[in-house]
């Protein structure tokens, strides 16, 4: 549509303990004005993605997606950057909105443990700037500053915290926490075995085959490959090393690692591509990392089905939004049918795209 | 969201029970509901139209198809391992439920004045979908007075009886079809006692099989299949003498013949066969070079005479239509030992007496006179096995007869109505100039594409259901109904025959029996000495 994005985003929690199941959403629908509409969309629905599976309390806690790209990929900073954000956030709101952020957030916490049905706002950082541009209406305008960055700031802030408070909560109560992509395109895992002096397969090529599709077809048995650990991530040391968020965020993460490796569950199905996170003080050694593999391994390989956890095919098939639904959405919040400028041509509404 | 308990129903603030909600594109006739729970096929609902500052109205419908559907069982889920999976995460939770429903009349019409009166225009997506409850559907199916008389109870609402409109049977002609075995004996059964004693109606019945018993109770009366020699016209003794429009100089003699004893019929006749063999006889001499055309027919006269005289040729048989049947009465014809010939000349040759008195009767009571002729009351005849007295491949003498009453039994209070099991053999003009139906269980699809043909009613959906009614269970369909209705049959107090032989105690029986025999035997027989 001209000038807006619409967006739609949910997540789904399924838990299950013995023969009791319970369903958790959480989701939203709005219209975002901002040029990086998707980068948006994309952190709204990462967000929602935490906060859902913050609120479950199962032994394992599998998420769908990749842990890595959750830190490295700033959404919805990327083109705006984190330097600019900061002085956004800054001259807007003052950054330490974010420790009443991390408050709130866990208030909502609680919130979303109780209920299956979330209808407050989902987002902490939307209300903050709502706040702050009606108080300061005026003075935004004066100053000439940059709401659209510091929105996106604080938003990727709520999505580091959110992520933080989920690790937490796990790691102190003992439980694991997974991620699992099947369709990862990501190449970290050989390019790091490589520097390790390990493999030289790949060596010297520009742009080899993804981890996902060397395994996939080098390998057909059940099993994982040997346990990569990944001491940091680039984004995380661009954040500020001084002020609060050094505290709340960078030295948080700076202090979780991630075993990453490639499984199998059964012959011949499909890799999978499994992240753990850990805290570097319990000291996770290569050996040690297998052993929390194949406890993970043995966990999911009763949940699966042809090889694939059975809760994350549910998951995938009730959370997708379609094109219809958005249609609908558009539809019942008045957004189409709307001008399209094509009238003439007897074209009174568009279609999504 | 966890699915809603019986006892938590929404119901709106006139406290009906809300069974869902239109959804999709609407049409006057059709709609697509989803419901909190399956509705029932067949079950009625009432359709809300509101909107544009109107008050609501009530449209009734009719359930036709319910789905259940459940995304993460798609069709292409094929490992049982899958399902079995889904089900031990919960995955009944994203199930839902769709109805299709058409949309028959509106309701206050149908309740108030028992007036069909079809929308014309659709109803609103999102609209609400009630179920109908007893009290409206009583107003709707359970009229009293007027002439009718009770039939069964919905199928979907054993609380609500239904009633029947015999005025629209009578006059607008019924046919029952079913397999063997789904209850049409019975239907027939309680249509016949209901409309003989509740309205003290008269009816005919072909039994082919002889397997009514006392339908009516005391006011059953049996025929004998008799005709009177002197009654016996023309093509009736064509038809017995087996002389088809071929053998056209054989029927020329015979003609002459009839028509010369013609003169003789009523001051003796018992005697009128005889004397259209005399005549015959006369023809022979005459006629010297056709002598062996004519004595064919002279020997052809005489076997049947051999074969059928006092049993079904007779002077004893009614002179008079009232005598044979009875006003008031369940008339029962008991066709089941002659032949197919006998019975076709025996039921054309009744309704076509009926039919000419009937039109008699209309005739002479309308000039006013004071002595009225004819047949006194409108009557139902019932033709049993129709396949074979009214086939579709061949012409039979009921068959002209009873696309005569078809046309024009409306007009003198004829009323007739054809029961088969083989719809498909029936001849289909006959079929479609029956405006009701009762259609009990049909299983072949020919059957059931043949009476969809001849029925305008009877909608794709509906067809779909007749293979699993279930035994005594009927479409109704026409304008004895207001309104189409699934309805299980009462069962007949009476006894009924043409129920099923229960084979392994009738093979029981005979066993028993052969052994009691051998052990009375055995005590004469003399044991040898130890």
């Amino acid at each position: 549509m001209r000038d807006t994005s619409l967006y739609g985003v949910k997540a789904y929690a399924l838990t299950r303990h013995q023969s009791t199941v319970r369903h958790k959403y959480l989701g939203d629908v709005g219209v975002v004005t901002m040029a990086n509409a998707p980068g948006f969309a994309r952190a709204f629905r990462e967000i929602c993605e935490t906060k859902i599976a913050l609120s479950s309390s199962s032994r394992l806690v599998v998420v769908d997606g990749s842990i890595i790209s959750l830190l490295i990929n700033p959404e919805p900073l990327t083109r705006i950057g984190i330097k600019r954000g900061l002085q956004a956030a800054e001259d807007l709101t003052g950054l330490d909105v974010t420790v009443s952020l991390f408050d709130k957030l866990l208030e909502q916490a609680g919130e979303l443990e109780k209920v299956d049905l979330y209808y407050g706002e989902p987002f902490i950082s939307r209300l903050i700037l709502e706040e702050a541009l009606t108080v300061r209406g005026q003075a935004v305008e004066k100053t000439g500053s940059d709401p659209e960055a510091a929105y996106a700031l604080i938003v990727f802030i709520e999505k580091l915290l959110s992520l933080r408070l989920l690790l937490d909560r796990t790691m102190s109560e003992g439980r694991r926490l997974v991620y699992i992509s099947k369709r990862s395109r990501s190449k970290e895992y050989l390019r790091k075995l490589r520097a390790a002096g390990d493999g030289r397969f790949f060596e010297g090529r520009v742009s080899g085959p993804t981890d996902m599709a060397v395994f996939s077809n080098y390998t057909r048995a059940t099993g994982f490959s040997e346990p990569l650990i990944v001491e940091e991530v680039e984004t995380i040391k661009t954040l500020p090393s001084e002020g609060v968020l050094r505290g709340l965020v960078r030295d948080y993460f700076e202090n979780i690692g991630i075993i990453l490796t490639y499984v199998r569950l059964a012959q011949d199905g499909p890799v999978l591509k499994l992240e753990i996170p850990f805290n570097k003080s319990s000291r996770v050694s290569t050996s040690s990392a297998r052993e929390v593999i194949k406890e993970v391994m043995d966990m999911l390989a009763g949940e699966s089905h042809n090889g694939y956890p059975y809760p994350l095919i549910q998951v995938d098939k009730l959370v997708k939004v379609t094109r219809q639904d958005l249609t609908q959405i558009a539809f019942s919040l008045g957004i189409l049918p709307s001008l399209t400028g094509r009238e003439v041509l007897g074209e009174w509404y568009v279609e999504l795209d | 969201m966890s699915g809603m308990s019986s006892s938590t129903k929404p119901r709106d603030n006139g406290n009906r029970i809300i069974l869902g909600y239109i959804i999709g594109e609407t049409s006057h006739s059709k709609v697509t509901f989803t419901a909190t729970e399956p509705p029932r096929v067949g079950e009625y609902v009432l359709v809300s139209y509101a909107g544009n500052g109107r008050p609501e109205r009530l449209a009734l419908a009719m359930v036709e198809a319910s789905f259940i559907g459940n995304p993460l069982l798609s069709i292409e889920e094929v490992k049982p391992e899958f399902v079995s999976k889904a089900q031990a995460y919960g995955g009944e939770m994203v199930e839902y439920n769709i109805g299709r429903a058409r949309i028959l009349s509106w309701a206050d019409t149908l309740a108030e004045s028992g007036v069909v009166e079809t929308p014309t225009y659709p109803p609103r997506p999102g609209a609400p979908v009630y179920r109908a409850d007893a009290d409206v559907l009583k107003k709707i199916f359970a009229r009293e007075g007027g002439g009718r008389v009770r039939i069964g109870v919905l199928v979907n609402h054993r609380d609500v009886p239904v009633s029947v409109d015999v005025n629209a049977i009578v006059s607008r002609h019924l046919a029952i079809l079913a397999i063997t075995g789904a209850g049409k004996s019975n239907t027939v059964g309680v249509l016949v006692d209901r409309i003989v004693n509740d309205l003290g109606g008269t009816i005919v019945l072909f039994d082919m099989h002889n397997e009514y018993g006392e339908v009516a109770g005391e006011n059953t009366h049996f025929v004998e299949a008799k005709i009177h020699p002197a009654r016996l016209t023309l093509h009736e003794l064509f038809r017995l003498l087996h002389l088809d429009e071929k053998a056209h100089v054989q029927r020329r003699f015979l003609r002459q013949a009839y028509r010369s004893a013609e003169n003789t019929r009523y001051q003796k006749p018992e005697e009128f066969l005889k004397e259209i063999m005399e005549e015959l006889e006369n023809l022979s001499e005459k006629k010297t070079s056709k002598k062996s055309t004519v004595s064919e027919v002279l020997e052809k006269l005489e076997d049947l005479l051999e074969e059928y005289w006092e049993r079904v040729i007779t002077p004893n048989a009614p002179i008079s239509l009232e005598e044979a049947i009875v006003p008031g009465k369940a008339n029962i014809f008991k066709l089941g030992g002659v032949s197919e010939e006998v019975a076709d000349v025996v039921v054309h040759h009744y309704l076509n007496w009926l039919l000419a008195e009937r039109k008699e009767y209309v005739a002479s009571s309308r000039k006013g006179e004071g002595k009225v002729k004819g047949y006194p009351v409108p009557v139902l005849t019932i033709i049993e096995e129709a396949h074979i007295l009214l086939p579709g491949d061949r012409s039979t003498m009921t068959k002209s007869i009873a696309g005569k009453i078809a046309r024009e039994g409306r007009k003198f209070g004829v009323g007739l109505c054809l029961v088969s099991q083989r719809p498909k053999k029936l001849d289909e003009d006959s079929l479609s100039q029956t405006n009701n139906k009762i259609i009990l269980r049909l299983v072949e699809p020919g059957d059931q594409k043949y009476v969809q043909s001849a029925s305008e009613t009877l909608s794709d959906e509906l067809l779909e259901l007749l293979p699993s009614l279930n035994v005594g269970e009927a479409i109704l369909l026409g304008m004895m109904t207001p309104v189409p209705a699934i309805v299980k049959i009462d069962k007949s107090t009476r006894k009924i025959g043409g129920g099923d032989i229960v084979v392994h105690e009738e093979w029981k029986r005979y066993v028993e029996m052969g052994r009691k025999l051998s052990e009375e035997a055995s005590k004469y027989i003399m044991m040898p000495d130890e």
